[in-house]
């Protein structure tokens, strides 16, 4: 044990926050390497750094702590201009941060082999010494931007300094700006005995708020709120208003005992690495913003997704177990709240009833929180992605450029969890596969940089993650001829194929189309892998591509939702189902002359559509069916996964919430259920999966095929 | 069972009686005995499952152990349900009432007897002999063992 006894309980928390330190870093060492100007980027690493340094020291970790200890002397004269940023320091610095996590991994599976440092160490002191610019050629890089930045420089106060913003809070001022709005730095200053200093704090924030736009406040709001402030704060503040009038607004405030303003100085172009001198552009060309190279945007959004991370919240940590029981103990409140609504209507009692009402309100909310406590941002899994793309491309020789879109989508934590490891199978693709080597490009007249575009967002009640590349596409021909090959397909049938289901025998098992097979994908074990994953999870995955464009995978995931709205359906004279409101689209009367035969199965045209139509009491062979071949029947057109498929049920009785409950794995075998809830009066319901009967369906009508076909050869 | 091992050594059952005869389980794999509540069936189900049932929330299969045993089926009018759990599965066996609880003397564990093809057998663990009455050790984990009845039963034809 490298801990005391006495550290050990917080080793967990140690691990989590070393985690997240780490991973603090990688993202700022990635917007580093497409910005090495920017400070507040070499700042957030150092400080990151300097953090896990003193952790890991207090912990009794002495190998992070030294290790983190030179990392931070390397940063430190980065920061103040004494070395310069070079791909190498860059290297030797993501390889730190490798060996940290290896570090951690290593702590928490309780190995002894712990990772050797003393080479990187040696390397960072290399760095040091070996890589000092000419002190001069750092003036000249820094002092234009400087002066540019800083137009009104003479009107600046002394006694206040700047609050540094991050490139996207200067990106919006800009936006203002460009419609006349002035941006304004206030420090004010409280009375000595000012005694409740939060709410005069809040009294001159929304009396800014009333006549502008706050960009920033430092304290945060947070602190602001509990009074975790001396007795000043400052506020960039936007507004029509001027200097003076802002200034007349705060001192109307009692108990305020200084106010400075000074105008805010916002460079009217975003930081850039490679033209510092383009940073003198003039105020009146606003639109220069967005003629920005597609590199410097990338490095913008990176910037940004860092910045987002940085955003002090209060939070706490819960156990994920606790978070499930939580959910299973509100699931449990629903279901007694619907026993309960059942009583309500036999008793018949207003006030049992109205009170019925109001718990299940309060239901309703509790269940959204604890569902929305379960959700987390898909950030999660994208933030370790930057990093793996710059590795892979600098191993492969590719320049590529990822952009990441909707990090902060959230869903289910069981599903972020899941999603990582598909999700890298695709990026790795998307960088081997996909993207050519530079030359490659340049000679087809395209970018030297490709672009693999990661993005995630809500569609209904489903999450799409997709993962886009500006690549080469996929080669239908060679695809088809890969499987004449392997024996996927046989030659005549792939004479009839469309490009679709060409892309689609890519999922199949034991397929590679690399020519070469690489380190980084193309082992054989391939896309089938990722498609059954994404089944797994109950999702789908899909494949568009055009020859020389690129491709475009896209994952559609549900958000798993452990409670649903259903629609509760009778079959026979009482068997009681449930079908997830999801799925319907449509309840139609259907009269016994709709139905058409084909093959023994049934049919029926929908809005110009022949769907299956498939009588549930017979497919469930319900004991009391005996229905009249005349009667008109009540049908619920379903759908799923693209498909429609008609239901024919004996009654409908009503729209519910239900909990969602899985069956024993004795009935694991048993098709065309999605698991079982509990309704009011305490009786158990089966809840039907529309997928798993469109699928028995269609394996009926083709089994009925096959017998006639059989039929037809016997005679 | 380890009979002979230690002569001292005593298991404790519950048993009680499904169709005319007498069955037992091992008291720790008894989770408790309730009432018969409502059984959903599951169609296409494996038929020596009746259905499904809700305990307080869990949803529990409810099992048809004379079905199960290939000697005919459980009475409609078996009231009882002993809740039982393995490893891998929590379920309801239905009955007609619980008989005793009882210690019996591991020694007094007899190995079923062997006959071959002797569907029920391969279900019971071993035959307790109380007085003149001979009750059945039920094995639950190869009772719950579904892998071996064929996957075509389960599919629907």
């Amino acid at each position: 044990m490298l801990w005391h006894m006495d550290m050990s309980q917080y080793l967990g928390i140690f691990i989590d926050e070393a985690k997240e330190h780490v991973q603090a870093m990688n993202e700022g060492l990635l917007a580093l390497e497409q910005d090495p100007e920017n400070e507040h980027t070499i700042e957030a690493i150092f400080r990151a750094a300097h953090t896990l340094k003193g952790m890991s020291a207090t912990m009794g970790f002495e190998t992070i702590a030294e290790l983190t200890h030179a990392m931070e002397n390397v940063l430190d004269k980065i920061r103040h201009h004494e070395i310069k940023v070079t791909p190498e320091t860059m290297d030797t610095l993501f390889k730190c941060l490798d060996s940290l996590e290896a570090f951690l991994t290593a702590i928490t599976t309780d190995e002894t082999n712990l990772p050797e440092v003393e080479h990187l160490i040696a390397e960072l002191q290399a760095h040091l010494e070996g890589n000092r610019p000419v002190r001069s050629e750092v003036a000249a890089a820094s002092e234009p931007a400087l002066e540019a930045d800083v137009p009104a420089e003479p009107v600046v106060e002394p006694e206040v300094n700047l609050i540094p913003l991050t490139e996207r809070e200067l990106e919006e001022m800009r936006e203002e700006i460009s419609k006349g709005l002035n941006p304004l730095q206030i420090k004010v200053s409280l009375d000595a005995n000012c005694v409740l200093k939060s709410a005069r704090a809040y009294l001159v924030i929304r009396n800014l708020e009333e006549r502008g736009q706050i960009i920033k406040v430092i304290p945060s709001l947070n602190d602001l709120e509990e009074e975790n402030f001396d007795r000043s704060f400052e506020v960039v503040f936007l507004s029509y208003l001027n200097l003076n009038e802002v200034r007349s607004i705060i001192e109307h405030i009692s108990e305020i005992e200084k106010v400075e303003i000074v105008p805010y100085p916002v460079p009217m172009h975003a930081a850039q690495q490679k033209q510092p001198s383009e940073q003198a552009v003039s105020q009146q060309q606003p639109k220069q913003t967005q003629q920005q190279s597609k590199n410097g945007q990338a490095a913008k959004e990176q910037a940004n997704n860092g910045v987002q991370k940085n955003k002090v919240r209060q939070t706490v940590r819960v156990d994920i177990e606790k978070l499930d029981s939580l959910m299973n103990l509100v699931a449990e409140l629903v279901i007694n709240r619907s026993r309960l609504a059942q009583i309500g209507i036999e008793i018949k009692s207003a006030v049992f009833n109205e009170t019925i009402g109001q718990l299940a309100q309060i239901t309703t909310d509790l269940q959204s929180l604890v569902m929305k406590a379960r959700m987390v941002p898909i950030d999660q899994v994208f933030s370790r992605f930057p990093r793996m793309v710059r590795d892979l491309s600098r191993e492969l020789g590719k320049e590529i450029n990822l952009v990441i879109d909707g990090a902060d989508t959230e869903l289910d934590r069981s599903v972020v969890d899941e999603i990582g490891d598909p999700l890298i199978h695709l990026l790795r693709n998307a960088v081997d596969h996909g993207i050519e080597p530079p030359e490659v490009r340049e000679r087809q007249g395209k970018p030297r940089v490709g672009r693999i575009h990661l993005s995630a967002r809500h569609e209904g009640n489903q999450v799409v993650v997709e993962v886009s590349d500006d690549g080469a596409g996929i080669n239908y021909e060679k695809i088809k001829r890969k499987a004449i090959q392997r024996g996927i397909i046989s030659e005549e049938d792939a004479a009839s194929l469309t490009n679709e289901e060409i892309a689609k025998l890519l999922f199949k098992s034991g397929f590679s189309t690399a020519d070469k097979v690489t380190d980084v994908s193309g082992r054989g074990v391939g896309l089938d892998v990722v498609a059954s994953k994404i089944q797994a999870l109950n999702g789908t995955v899909d494949l568009e591509s055009v020859p020389g464009q690129g491709s475009t995978f896209s994952i559609k995931l549900p958000l798993t939702l452990a409670i649903i709205q259903a629609l509760l359906v009778k079959l026979g004279r009482s068997e009681v189902y449930a079908l997830p409101l999801e799925n319907i689209e449509e309840i139609i009367n259907v009269s016994p002359k709709d139905l058409k035969m084909v093959q023994d199965q049934q049919y029926i045209l929908y809005r110009g559509q022949v769907i299956p139509a498939v009588d549930l009491s017979v497919l469930f062979e319900v004991p009391d069916c005996c229905r009249q071949e005349t009667e008109k029947r009540t049908m619920v057109v379903a759908k799923t996964a693209g498909r429609r498929i008609g239901l024919m049920v004996d009654d409908l009785i009503g729209q519910q919430e239900i909990v969602i409950k899985s069956l024993d794995q004795l009935l694991k075998g048993v098709e065309g259920f999605a698991g079982a809830a509990i309704l009011g009066d305490g009786t158990v319901t089966l809840i039907l999966d529309v997928l798993e009967i469109a699928l028995i369906q269609r394996r009926l009508a083709r089994k009925s095929q096959a017998e006639k076909e059989l039929v037809a050869i016997s005679e | 069972m380890t009979e002979g091992d230690k002569p001292m050594q005593s298991v404790q059952i519950v048993v009680f009686r499904v169709g005319g005869l007498e069955y037992a389980v091992g008291i720790e794999q008894v989770q408790e005995i309730i009432d018969r509540a409502e059984i959903t069936r599951v169609p296409h189900a494996p038929d020596f499952i009746l259905g499904v049932f809700n305990l307080r929330g869990k949803i529990i299969p409810a099992i048809d152990l004379m079905r199960r045993l290939g000697l005919g089926s459980t009475s409609q009018d078996a009231q009882i349900i002993v809740e039982v759990a393995t490893d891998d599965h929590t379920i309801g066996i239905l009955a007609d009432y619980v008989t005793e609880t009882t210690e019996v003397p591991a020694e007094d564990i007899e190995p079923p007897s062997v006959m071959i093809g002797d569907t029920s057998q391969k279900y019971i663990k071993g035959i307790v002999k109380i007085d003149d009455r001979l009750i059945s050790l039920l094995d639950l984990e190869a009772l719950l063992n579904i892998d071996e009845t064929t996957a075509s039963e389960r599919q629907v034809r």
